[in-house]
């Protein structure tokens, strides 16, 4: 994996130095509360609802050991010992001391880590699919795309200013992990018919208030043509995206309001003169990050343990079947953790459970974990031979929790429970709904279904990509839960149908068993999956089984 | 209901969060700061002097930010905010025994349930 060079460290020592002289200057007055907001933003710090919440940047969910040992430390140091893995592949400790983040700052730079970039209006950390460099269905690994991505929009003064956050992510395979159409920028390495190597550009992308599947406006952009071509979209965007209103200053509202067809033709524009200013400098540097991205050695191992391991034990069999994926080289697999034992807080971990990640790595891993958008951790490259161990350490630790892709393996944002913006709560929810189905013993037979839980409209719990979504909002003072259906983050991205009026917290969950109990009803077979179910038959029947007594009245 | 029971039994407090730890804070009669709404200075709801407080406090942000007033009621002689986001910042999150819950001394107002 890339590791910082001396330019990387200094730009972030330096960083860590200005906010200490900062925090020291609002404490004694000679910063205002207003002048220090932006600053304290610009270095990861939110004032949440019960205290300072600081995020912490992992640029494309790529961790080394030393780095997620690094962070164990300072959660204990620091915080309450453990820490919340986002739906942005970062990190969020949820109970700092203003005084103290210039010490954290400092601590996470002596393993190359840092909050720049994690909020305010810039160019925010670069995501990428968290199987990057591993998946046995990529073509080109999205990782040095990403880290150029992240070297080029590190401080880029031109874009310190945005209308708004501006979001990138980056996949290189055949499905989309990602979720790169939901972003302001979507980022696909294709190939040209001639096999040339190259982008598919998307833009326009977004949740939240207006819930938007990212177009292409690109469809092919030869390789020494992104950055370029990136910065005409930033520059068309910075100078007519709308600083009018908030809500309205995304670049999916540019797009939507602009139309494709024009704003592309702006761009083609600009990044003719933008091209013009390249001289090759990044391609080299791009050639360099690419040869530090080089899939590790990888050994041959005897398989006879894990082929007992399979045919002996069935907890083994089954962790193997729900949490590996298909590894490019066939005597390894990807290993997915999963943060979501049953009832469990969705992303969360504690600093013991993150140093036995960070040791298996370490001992069976090539040193390489990632966090995935959907708040769990993977070991990239696990040879098979290993896996018995492997998954012997992570059980020991409560940690060996077979649900990938499973109705318990629930995105949930911070919810109310942290977060100040929330309308209401997310977490409970998710543990709520985990531990019923757990208690059915159902998930495995209901089979993949991805549940997506947002505490407000913002939609960090990425509710309307979810198969079913759940959005809590306040309706006359108490906590309301609107279910959207059929949403998709993947290649075949679609945003979720509203299924009707809210359900208030006390029938949430009977209100998900109701859908599932409906699906498993009216699949064709075990393995039609929900998804594919709810495409076959739309929106009625589901409809008609949560609200039957409209559905009659209307009837009648 | 809640609204009801602040229309008819309501106070008002005022809140802030402290400039260092970032933890809720209510204003005491005494004009310290508590970190406990059952020892908040309880203004009646016509009272102008808690936005008055606000407003001074949007002024001087030297020891606390983000202040803004809580709507209460009393339930059993305890202040209980009628609005359930109040309930999460007077208790701390339901689903960690973390925040103003977790200390030592147990007067908050109950959580709520999911
Ligand atoms: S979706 Fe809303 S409640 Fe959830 S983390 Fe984002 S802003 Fe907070």
């Amino acid at each position: 994996m890339y590791h910082y060079n001396e330019f990387d460290r200094r730009f972030v020592t330096a960083r860590s130095a200005s906010f200490r002289d900062q925090v020291a200057r609002r404490l004694d007055g000679s910063l205002s509360e207003d002048e220090f907001r932006p600053l304290r933003l610009m270095n990861g710090v939110y004032l949440l609802l019960h205290g300072y919440m600081m995020r912490i940047a992992i640029p494309y969910g790529t961790l080394s050991s030393r780095q997620m040992l690094g962070l164990a430390d300072v959660s204990e140091r620091f915080d309450k010992g453990y820490v919340h893995f986002t739906t942005r592949q970062n990190i969020q400790l949820h109970w700092p001391k203003l005084t103290e983040v210039p010490d954290i700052l400092d601590a996470l730079a002596e393993f190359d880590m840092h909050a720049i970039q994690a909020s305010g209006s810039c160019i925010r950390s670069v995501t990428a699919d968290h199987f990057a460099g591993a998946a046995a269905d990529e073509d080109q690994d999205p990782r040095p795309t990403a880290e150029l991505i992240r070297q080029w929009s590190s401080g880029h003064d031109e874009f310190a200013f945005l209308p708004r956050k501006f979001k990138l992510a980056v996949s290189g395979a055949v499905h989309d992990r990602a979720v790169t159409k939901a972003h302001d920028i979507g980022i696909r390495l294709v190939r040209d018919a001639a096999g040339n190597p190259g982008y598919e550009i998307s833009v326009g992308g977004g949740l939240g208030r207006t819930p938007m599947i990212a177009r292409v406006i690109r469809d092919y952009l030869a390789k020494p043509d992104l950055l370029p071509y990136l910065e005409a979209i930033l520059q068309v965007y910075n100078q007519i995206g709308r600083r009018d209103n908030k809500f309205k200053a995304r670049i999916k509202i540019t797009v939507h309001e602009t139309g494709i067809k024009e704003l592309q033709a702006m761009v083609e524009a600009r990044f003719l003169q933008q091209r013009a200013r390249f001289d090759g400098m990044d391609q080299q540097v791009l050639a360099e990050i690419e040869r530090s991205f080089a899939l590790p050695d990888l050994a041959e191992k005897p398989l006879d343990a894990f082929q007992t391991a399979m045919a002996e034990n069935g907890a083994f069999r089954s962790f193997i079947d729900t949490n590996t994926h298909a590894h490019k080289h066939p005597e390894h697999l990807i290993v997915s953790v999963s943060l979501k034992s049953h009832g469990a807080t969705p992303g969360d971990a504690s600093a013991a459970q993150m140093r036995l990640l960070a040791q298996l790595a370490a001992r069976y891993g090539h040193d390489e974990l990632r966090v995935s958008h959907e708040q769990n951790i993977i070991l990239p490259h696990v040879h098979k031979a290993d896996l018995p161990a492997v998954y012997g350490a992570l059980y020991q630790a409560g940690l060996a929790t077979a649900n990938i892709g499973l109705i318990s393996d629930i995105i949930a944002c911070p919810g109310m429970d942290y977060c100040d913006l929330a309308t209401a709560r997310s977490i409970p929810v998710a543990q709520a709904i985990a531990t019923q189905f757990d208690e059915l013993k159902l998930e495995h037979d209901i089979g993949p279904l991805k549940i997506k839980i947002s505490g407000c409209i913002n939609a960090c719990g990425h509710h309307h990509v979810g198969h079913i979504g759940i959005l809590g909002l306040e309706k006359a003072g108490v906590e309301s839960y609107q279910i959207t259906l059929g949403g998709d983050g993947t290649e075949d991205a679609a945003i979720g149908q509203r299924v009707g009026p809210g359900f208030a917290a006390d029938q949430i969950l009977g209100a998900i068993e109701t859908l599932v109990s409906t699906y498993l009803t009216l699949r064709l077979a075990r393995d039609e999956t929900f998804i594919s179910c709810f495409r076959r038959l739309g929106i009625a029947p589901f409809k008609q089984a949560l609200y039957p007594s409209k559905e009659q009245n209307r009837a009648a | 209901m809640t609204k009801a029971a602040f229309a008819s039994n309501g106070f008002l407090v005022v809140s802030a969060q402290d400039l260092i730890r970032g933890d809720v804070v209510y204003l005491g009669p005494d004009r310290h700061w508590t970190r406990h709404l059952p020892d908040a200075q309880l203004f009646d709801r016509n009272d102008p002097e808690a936005a008055a407080q606000v407003e001074r406090l949007a002024l001087d942000q030297s020891a606390v930010i983000a202040a803004s007033l809580v709507e209460v009621f009393l339930s059993q002689g305890i202040p209980r905010p009628w609005h359930f986001r109040e309930v999460f910042r007077a208790t701390g999150p339901s689903n960690r025994f973390l925040g103003k819950q977790a200390d030592q001394r147990q007067q908050e107002p109950e959580h709520v349930p999911l």
